[in-house]
């Protein structure tokens, strides 16, 4: 298992299924026919239209309600923008990118409190979440935001704060053992003055500290020297790894698996699009045991549902609806971001889960969700329960389900007397669906 | 069991809509002309109407005398005749959101619903309307088992129309291939009856059509009108036509007792309201409705003007708890405030204080609560003064507010979603410098809890300033234009302040409109309601219109984002409300006591031809204001 290109016919078909499980990691998941298309144009043209930065009409006409939507402090509609443009995007993956790096630079609006600041961050790692990651934290080290949640306006010469350059090293681009207490003691000072005015970065040159400091056995001066360092330091590659394996394969990555991505990584010189094409593409990727290895995240979960039923909907409730779910968009728990993984799933959350899933297959509550089920089935809503199981099986879950757990479904279906009939049928089976295990993995 | 059909599910989704629509419409159907065109055939539809031997003169005589509510009409359907080429259906059809509904896939689905109807009926649809509400209507609601019924009367203009339209109901109805069948024919009065679902019995009887809810109370009918006897009208038709002008389009009256009895409660209206501003605002309106013995209403209208008229008897002494009304000075002036950018402006004849007592026979005991509250708290701004004790008895009568849109002037990057600036006009009845200085440390004092609230938020506080203007004192607050804190929309979009100009108390909550105001008050007497008026409300429809396009942004991500429709749904609805607006020069709520009555009218007068044509460039031109 490696990061050697997959080649279809020798390492396995690209096939509905390996279409079916890029498209979930690389997007929000897929209709059957964006799978059928993927497979007829093959897997590097299914690649390049992936990193294809033309969103599409509709998401950047959502965009360019930005600036009235962003003024103020209405959290719930600036998180109600994000998912509409989520929902709406020609191009997922670079939204599926910025959640990932909102969740690796955590910044909460809980402390921000200004809509206009999280959109902006929000902007930059749309913008260079794809580039070489050294662009990105140097960016990410004077965004606004950022800096005010890692108290950077408190760090001056006399009183040196620690916390940023404690969680630069830490979080964004170390991880923890990989750096000495004088290490962080001397980041902090380089990034003395490293202060936000008029919402702007301003380096406050009174307030910064103009000493010599020496970071990792070497000699630097301000914040972006350190930023450099960071990048440049070893251990840098593998954290990044781990990480974006987390994310968009597997929830526990194996160390080899970490080491082949780090060792890629460096050949691209942290160019986290050019890395992931190659992950797409590779052997690792498409590899059996990493086929449904990942708890989706209540924001992919309720996006990938919305987007394969096509659904019209409330956006700021489901915003609300994936915070009880467990992840309320631009307020991350803490520094730590959100931990993901199996912690995505408890008998609160699951019931969050579940009232959402009811809501979208009945339309039911404040979310108001209106999705043609009529249209999604066609005749089956009528015929046996069978044929009416896979064909929602293969909308909702791209044909996850278990020989057991389909089962149970086919034989709900098939009673009148529970599942009803016509559109309520279908509704009611697609409920029964969404409520299984398999359906809440990616 | 019923079975889905498509043609029934096409026709009833989109028939009522279609023929509406149908009706003010010049659609290409092929159907509509030439010798394919199936109708009734053109020479029954362009023959004479002819009075018809045998039938009474007044049909609303057919009703029964114990009527709960009647509607009552005559020559409605005329009004249809010339709606094809009517300026209405000229301005709907100009209307720029209306070419954007027709590119729109729910315009198709109208124009396929539409098709079916008028080639069913053999009719374009506004000559359906005008034969359905022919040449009299009579309407009755009467008490019946369980639920009130119904039954009426329409004259069409021939009996070949009659029939035709018996002959279309039947064949609607055979379409909807229900179990069991949705309708069967009857001899009912001797009389060929169309029962529909044992809910309604309808007949030719001549050239009307006779129609009720029973069985029973159709064999009343059409006894009555084979007999044709020259009967008086029911009471309450004689009340309707009584209180209604000559030109009313449909007269309306309903039986107060006899809908209290049905309704099972102590009076058929809510006299005692939930909040204190709508008993302040319509208590008297409701507590005259609820106790009058009839409570006519009528409609008026014309191509400019739709107006719907209440007429209550108001006779004195009026109870205790009328005194706030401000009905003993009902003849004094009333004044209207309109500065610039008036979008709603707002006269009453209101004694708060009075209202405020008598606030337990006009209110439920929940506000009385919410009262007690009031009291406590507002004492804060007032220096520990009572508000409903020696505060509001302080106000004269005369109370005014308006709300104007606001220009920003000297802000460069104004809220995205721009809130129209409001101001509260009392005036002192005497001891005004005592009052003008303690609603000034009101004000004063309110600011400073803001900037409490917003230092917690940390966000922008307010900046307290006694100003100068025209000689007026202004004291206020305002946000400061280089802090690099924001606040919240709503405070983005005031400055709250006061002045008092002679009597007059200003409470604004903009800078901007209180110097309209200072400015109005300065240049000389203000504009004034007509005689009698207790109450006047205006809204402006260009106002409104301008309004929409300018916080255009911030509804269109509402609708996307918080009610989930598409962006260009939205952008459709959203261009519907401000043509709409434009359209409309005023929307008007008014009430006036005169002659031992109290007259309520909600009227709407669309903006002159040439004005709305027009509106377009000056609604851009007054958003840049």
């Amino acid at each position: 298992m490696n990061l050697a290109p997959f080649v279809p016919g020798v390492d396995g078909p690209f096939d509905a299924a390996a279409a079916a499980h890029l498209l979930r990691h690389a997007a929000f998941g897929s209709r059957p026919e964006e799978r059928d298309e993927a497979v007829r144009v093959g897997l590097q043209a299914t690649l390049e239209r992936l990193f294809a930065r033309d969103e599409g009409k509709a998401a950047a006409q959502l965009a360019a309600l930005a600036p009235s939507v962003a003024q103020g402090d209405d959290l719930p509609r600036l998180q109600a923008l994000w998912l509409g443009r989520m929902v709406e995007s020609a191009c997922p993956l670079v939204e599926k990118l910025a959640l990932f790096w909102h969740n690796h630079f955590a910044t909460s609006f809980t402390k921000i409190q200004q809509c206009d600041w999280m959109w902006r961050q929000y902007e930059l790692f749309r913008a260079l979440g794809g580039g070489p990651f050294r662009e990105l934290l140097q960016a990410a080290a004077r965004d606004p935001a950022l800096l005010v949640w890692l108290d950077g306006n408190s760090n001056v010469k006399s009183h040196p704060n620690e916390n940023f350059a404690r969680e630069l090293f830490e979080l964004f681009s170390l991880g923890v053992g990989h750096y000495s207490e004088r290490d962080v003691q001397e980041a902090a000072r380089a990034f003395t003055g490293w202060h936000v005015r008029d919402g702007r970065f301003w380096k406050n040159e009174r307030a910064h500290d103009a000493g010599a400091k020496q970071l990792f056995g070497a000699p630097v001066e301000d914040g972006g020297e350190v930023v450099d360092a960071a990048v440049r330091h070893p251990a840098c590659a593998p954290f990044l790894a781990g990480k974006l394996l987390s994310a968009f394969v597997c929830d526990a990555p194996s160390a080899a698996a970490i080491a082949e991505v780090a060792a890629a990584l460096r050949e691209e010189e942290l160019s986290i699009e050019r890395t992931l094409r190659r992950l797409f593409g590779s052997r690792l990727f498409f590899a059996a045991e990493q086929r449904r290895a990942r708890i989706a995240g209540p924001i992919e979960w309720c996006v990938g549902l919305l987007r394969r039923t096509r659904a019209r909907c409330n956006l700021k409730a489901v915003a609300q609806a994936a915070a009880a779910m467990g992840q309320s968009l631009f307020a991350p728990p803490n520094v730590k971001g959100w931990e993901g993984g199996r912690t995505w799933i408890s008998s609160r959350t699951l019931l969050a889960r579940n009232r959402f899933a009811a809501a979208l297959c009945h339309g039911e509550g404040e979310l108001a969700i209106a999705v043609d089920w009529a249209k999604q089935v066609g005749a089956l809503a009528e015929g046996a329960g069978l044929p009416l199981v896979a064909k929602l099986e293969a909308l909702l879950t791209d044909d996850a389900l278990e020989p057991a757990t389909r089962a149970r479904i086919v034989a709900f279906a098939d009673d009148g007397a529970a599942a009803g009939s016509g559109v309520v049928r279908v509704q009611r089976v697609a409920h029964q669906l969404l409520g299984a295990p398999e359906a809440q993995l990616a | 069991m019923r079975r889905s059909r498509p043609v029934r599910t096409l026709l009833w989704r989109f028939g009522a809509a279609a023929t509406l629509a149908g009706a003010l419409s010049t659609l290409p159907l092929s159907a509509w002309a030439g010798p394919a065109w199936p109708r009734l055939a053109n020479d029954v539809l362009a023959r004479p109407a002819a009075p018809v031997v045998g039938e009474v003169a007044d049909l609303a005589t057919l009703l029964p005398q114990e009527l709960i509510a009647v509607a009552d009409a005559q020559g409605l359907g005329a009004r249809f005749h010339d709606l094809p080429n009517s300026s209405l259906k000229q301005r709907l059809f100009a209307l720029p959101a209306w070419k954007l509904f027709q590119k729109s896939p729910a315009y198709v689905e109208l124009l396929g619903g539409l098709g079916f109807v008028e080639l069913v009926a053999g009719m374009k649809g506004h000559e359906l309307l005008e034969t359905l509400l022919g040449e009299q209507l009579a309407l009755g609601v009467v008490a019946g088992e369980g639920k009130p019924g119904l039954v009426g009367a329409v004259r069409l203009p021939d009996v070949d129309r009659a029939l035709h339209v018996m002959q279309v109901a039947r064949q609607l109805l055979a379409m909807q291939e229900e179990e069991p069948p949705a309708w069967r024919a009857a001899t009912c009065g001797g009389l060929e009856t169309l029962v529909v679902r044992e809910q309604l019995f309808v007949a030719c009887h001549g050239r009307d059509l006779l129609f009720a809810s029973s069985e029973a109370r159709f064999l009343e009918l059409a006894t009555a009108a084979q007999a044709a006897h020259a009967l008086q009208p029911p009471a309450l038709v004689a009340a309707a036509r009584a209180a209604a002008p000559a030109d009313a389009l449909l007269r309306f009256a309903l039986d107060g007792p006899r809908t209290t009895a049905l309704s099972g409660k102590e009076s058929w209206l809510p006299v005692r309201q939930e909040e204190f501003l709508g008993a302040a605002l319509l208590g008297d309106v409701l507590q005259l409705a609820a106790q009058a013995p009839v409570v006519p209403l009528c409609v008026r209208g014309d191509a400019d003007t739709f107006a719907l008229e209440l007429s209550l008897p108001a006779t004195t002494p009026l109870p205790a708890a009328f005194r706030g009304f401000g009905h003993a000075r009902a003849g004094e002036p009333l004044a209207l405030v309109r500065p610039p950018g008036t979008l709603l402006t707002m006269a009453l004849r209101r004694d708060f204080a009075a209202l405020w007592s008598e606030s337990g026979a006009l209110c439920t005991e929940k506000v009385g609560a919410d009262l007690a509250a009031a009291k406590a708290n507002l004492g804060l701004f007032f220096g520990g003064r009572s508000l409903p004790d020696e505060v509001l008895p302080a106000l004269d009568e005369e109370v005014l507010f308006v709300l104007a849109r606001q220009t920003f002037p000297g802000v460069a990057a104004p809220p995205a979603l721009r809130y129209p600036a409001g101001a509260l006009l009392f005036t002192a009845r005497d001891d005004e410098e005592r009052l003008g200085r303690e609603f000034g440390n009101g004000v004063q004092m309110a600011l400073a809890l803001f900037n409490v609230d917003s230092a917690q938020k940390n966000q922008s506080p307010y900046e307290l300033f006694v100003e100068p203007y025209r000689g007026t004192l202004v004291t206020g607050g305002r946000l400061p234009k280089d802090d690099d804190r924001t606040a919240e929309p709503e405070r983005q979009n005031a400055s709250p302040c006061f002045a008092r100009v002679g009597k007059r108390l200003i409470l604004s909550s903009t800078v901007e409109l209180l110097h309209a105001l200072i400015d109005e008050l300065s240049a000389g007497p203000l504009g004034s309601a007509p005689a009698g008026s207790l109450t006047r409300i205006e809204i402006d429809g260009a106002q409104v219109a301008a309004l929409a396009h300018e916080d255009r942004d911030v509804l269109l991500s509402q609708a996307t984002l918080e009610k989930g429709k598409s962006l260009a749904q939205a952008e459709l609805e959203q261009a519907f409300l401000v043509d709409v607006a434009r359209e409309v020069a005023q929307l008007r709520l008014a009430s006036r006591r005169a002659d031992g009555r109290l007259t309520v009218e909600l009227a709407l007068e669309l903006a002159p031809r040439a004005a709305a044509t027009g509106a377009a460039p000056r609604a851009a031109a007054e958003a840049g204001r």
